[in-house]
């Protein structure tokens, strides 16, 4: 088990290397560079102050010169400053990071609370009024794109009924207080969650279904146990491997934040962080994000994997 | 492009090579093992369906007592040697010599109570205010000017503005390296600085100072020119302006207090707050919920075709009809052989009924252009006036040999719903006379590559000449990257010309010549001058009030509008 979890840790640095050698290509081919990309032709700039600034910048550097690099502060430690700000990038996630975790917290929290509870109500009733709408539900939530009902939810809640805020961390101009952080939370975490919901729900039923219509399920109720004992004992245990699986890999996400619905919330997480260096071709705050949720989700996988041979014995690695 | 390819396919086979050689896990009944993929949308974040046009009844606006809160875009909180977007920073925390009036008739003394200009504008001495102090206590001096005019030339510092300083004599070895201060700038005492230039500019008080915010070199001056920009002294800026910054948070807001020690008196707003929107969708749910009091110039300020929307609101002035000082052109890039023949560009300019489009598309906003200059003094009452002819274009189309399978990229960066519809129409009607246009929507740094590489076909652009003619020379001068290959002498030297004396009757001539001749060699596909609707909370006393005497709006400059004597209601 041991062997395997160090075999494991070292395939990943390979892995981490060709992911951010790919990512670097494909930041690389996208047309413009980081200066250019400051500029707006309402407001031109001369040629030479363009060639000076790019030149500071290292962009006129042929590519493996500027990834090496990279790597090579990387190795000492240093993500790197970012090309629009000078700011330091571990710095900037570090910042960061917080906001996002709490969006994505409150969001899979709802999530995984919602989704369960109605997957096993709905595998329990199968077939039952409760179990049919709660299936309509769930495919809608699976179709409805995010950051379309993040804005519906804007539309009612915020625009009409007024009951809560329609962006932003805090209210602008008015002190940090916990109470109004988490109503500006609650429509951005309510719009990512409620798509996650269906997910899970529809994941947890058919999985406690399968798990029902098991032998040795069959063989406990022959027994003469009490249902609810097959239920915690039996049931639950085994449903709830798939179950462990997407919510580790939603463990990822976690970090890297949604960049639609951070954006239209103006939420400052690192996700918006992500969409604007993207916008302005500021390299390496891409890379040191990439680098980030890259490690984060094979860290994650890998401990999803770990978790599972502690939840089933049938499990064995070699 | 073919070799970057060829190294990026074989890095992916090894990646995924690598990745399927993971040790697995020996299962019995084995439990899915969905592919781990990163959840998150990357994709650029779509279109949102405008909100609907129905009118929301908002109650009387319910803000903060004393507090004044305005919306800006990403990326303007780097600093004001770097900010290439709004002043609006400036304009509340720091000062210029002279600051451009909200009237646009003028510049306003600031950190200079006056000035003397020698000869015909070989050299100006500027006397300071006195008794200024920065908002840690220390004194304004000539010592602080000084250090900004040398710091705004700088090359390893990279300011956005350093152009402006062009004039000033000694700006070439700056520049070259040879030496990081200006030649021409001299303290002759404690109060007053003299700055000499290289060609006589009546104007460089109305049109370069404004541009350059002075900072403090008592805090400054110790930082190397090339770390400047990461210091941490941008996060806590220490001005001169009305407002003194207590806090700000890169890309999410910035806040200020009221600077009690302000030369112009302490302001009787208590608070200003700048939020930052990355979505102008998210700027304009938020001025409809009362949660900012304004809409800038900024991404486009608010849509025509959401003006109504906002004027059904009780609480908001909405300038539906704000001039942007924005004439709005096709940039046609000359250096293509077939672009050369003038009589393409007659006919492209003769196939779009202009009119038509401002009367449906844009909702009857704007006004036709066929020549460049926004302002009217710089315009001759008599121009060719391209009215709609697509037969006409059809003929000089025929005459100049068109071949019309070719197929030409046009591109647009503005991602609204109006200026998307009316690049659409554009294309339609030039289709319509046998030009095959094919619509391409951009993000500016593709865009600007597309003008260095030579890519560029057409480009649907806008450029902002609110503040004076005379930044014009930077799309039509030879040499520039947006005159895109046009190049005609006598303009390059009408615009030298126009910049020798201060009186507008005697610049008038020059402008009004190159406006004649722009408009017969249509270096660019003149279209119309844009509005930017912008809209004001009207709690806030004085802040609707001064967008009403402003004429039009000037862009990146930052705009002296008595900010200090404005409260709420």
């Amino acid at each position: 088990m041991f062997a395997y979890f160090i075999r494991r840790l070292l395939i990943n640095i390979p892995i981490l290397i060709g992911i951010t050698i790919i990512i670097f290509l494909l930041a690389s081919m996208m047309p413009g560079d980081a200066v250019l990309a400051m500029i707006s032709s309402e407001t031109p700039v001369s040629d030479e102050m363009i060639k000076m600034r790019q030149g500071e910048l290292g962009l006129d550097l042929p590519l493996h010169i500027q990834y090496l690099r990279w790597i090579g502060n990387l190795a000492k430690g240093n993500l790197g400053f970012s090309f629009v700000s000078a700011e330091s990038v571990s710095k900037m996630i570090v910042m960061r990071i917080p906001a996002t975790l709490e969006l994505m917290g409150v969001s899979l929290l709802i999530s995984i609370l919602l989704g369960l509870t109605l997957g096993t109500i709905s595998a329990f009733k199968q077939y039952s009024v409760l179990d049919y709408s709660f299936t309509i539900f769930g495919f809608i939530g699976i179709s409805i794109p995010d950051f379309f009902l993040g804005m519906i939810l804007v539309f009612i809640f915020a625009l009409k009924l007024k009951l809560f805020p329609t962006s932003g961390f805090i209210t602008a101009g008015e002190e940090f207080s916990l109470a109004d952080n988490l109503r500006h939370v609650f429509l951005p975490a309510l719009a990512l969650a409620l798509v996650r919901t269906a997910v899970f729900m529809r994941y947890t039923r058919a999985s406690i279904l399968e798990v029902l219509g098991n032998d040795y399920v069959r063989t406990a109720r022959a027994k003469g146990l009490k249902q609810k004992i097959i239920v915690l004992r039996h049931v639950m245990r085994n449903a709830l491997i798939p179950v462990i699986t997407i919510i580790g890999i939603n463990l990822g996400v976690l970090f890297a934040g949604s960049v639609i619905i951070e954006t239209i919330f103006q939420w400052p997480g690192i996700g918006m962080m992500f969409i604007n260096a993207v916008t302005a071709r500021d390299s390496p705050v891409i890379m040191g994000y990439v680098l980030l949720t890259s490690i984060i989700v094979l860290a994650s996988n890998l401990l999803t994997d770990l978790t599972y041979s502690l939840v089933d014995p049938r499990i064995r690695y070699e | 492009m073919t070799k970057l390819y060829k190294v990026l396919a074989l890095v992916l086979v090894a990646v995924f090579m690598l990745s399927a050689c993971a040790p697995a896990a020996t299962t019995t009944p084995a439990p899915e093992q969905p592919t781990a993929a990163v959840e998150q949308s990357t994709s650029a974040p779509a279109e949102p369906t405008a909100a609907p046009a129905e009118a929301t009844t908002a109650p009387a606006s319910t803000g903060p007592a004393g507090v004044l809160r305005l919306p800006l875009r990403p990326g303007v909180t780097v600093g004001s040697l770097w900010t290439a977007a709004g002043r609006h920073l400036d304009e509340a925390f720091l000062s210029e010599l002279a600051q451009v009036k909200w009237t646009a008739d003028g510049v306003q003394p600031m950190l200079a109570e006056s000035w003397d200009m020698e000869g015909d504008g070989t050299a100006f001495v500027f006397h300071l205010r006195q008794g200024v102090t920065w908002s840690d206590g220390e004194p304004f001096t000539a010592d602080d000017v000084i250090y900004t005019f040398n710091i705004y030339a700088n090359p390893k510092v990279g300011a956005i503005h350093a152009g402006k300083l062009a004039d000033v004599v000694g700006y070439a070895d700056v520049v070259a390296g040879k030496t990081e201060t200006l030649a021409g700038v001299t303290k002759v005492d404690d109060y007053t600085v003299r700055v000499e230039l290289s060609t006589p500019s009546p104007l460089f008080v109305e049109l370069k100072v404004p541009f350059i915010s002075i900072l403090p070199a008592h805090i400054l001056a110790s930082v190397p020119a090339d770390q400047l920009k990461g210091n941490d002294y941008w996060k806590h800026v220490v001005g001169t302006g009305p407002f003194i910054m207590t806090n700000l948070v890169e890309d999410q807001l910035v806040e200020g207090v009221a600077n009690p020690n302000y030369f112009e008196g302490k302001p009787k707003l208590e608070k200003i707050v700048f939020q930052v929107y990355a979505d102008s969708n998210t700027m304009l749910a938020a001025l409809e919920a009362g949660e900012i009091d304004g809409m800038l110039y900024q991404g486009g300020g608010i849509p025509v075709d959401q003006v109504s929307r906002f004027e059904a609101l009780p609480n908001l002035k909405v300038f539906g009809n704000m001039d942007a000082g924005l004439p709005t052109f096709l940039l046609i890039n000359l250096n293509k052989e077939y672009f050369k023949d003038i009589r393409v560009r007659q006919a492209i300019m003769y196939a779009i009924d202009r009119q038509t489009i401002i009367d449906t598309v844009k909702l009857g906003t704007g006004t036709v252009s066929n020549t460049m200059f926004p302002a009217a003094w710089a315009r001759p009452d008599t121009l060719i006036d391209y009215q709609y002819d697509p037969e006409k274009a059809k003929a000089l189309l025929a005459e100049a040999g068109w071949d019309s399978s070719r197929q030409i990229d046009l591109q647009r960066y503005y991602t609204d719903q109006v200026n998307k519809d009316t690049v659409d129409a554009i294309a339609a009607m030039l289709q319509e006379v046998g030009i095959n246009v094919v619509v391409r929507e951009v993000k500016s740094a593709e865009f600007q590559a597309s003008v260095d590489d030579g890519s560029l076909e057409l480009a649907y652009a806008a450029n902002g000449q609110g503040l004076d003619p005379s930044l014009g020379f930077l799309v039509t001068g030879c040499g520039q990257r947006l005159s895109v290959g046009y190049c005609n002498e006598r303009v390059d030297e009408l615009y030298k010309l126009g910049q020798s004396s201060a009186d507008r009757a005697v610049r008038a001539p020059y402008y009004q010549e190159i406006s004649t001749i722009l408009n017969e060699e249509l270096p660019k596909i003149w279209l119309w001058y844009e509005v930017r609707p912008v809209a004001f909370d009207t709690r806030i006393v004085g802040l609707a009030e001064h967008y009403a005497e402003q004429p039009l709006l000037m862009f990146d400059v930052p705009v002296y509008n008595e900010i200090h004597t404005w409260y709420t209601k």
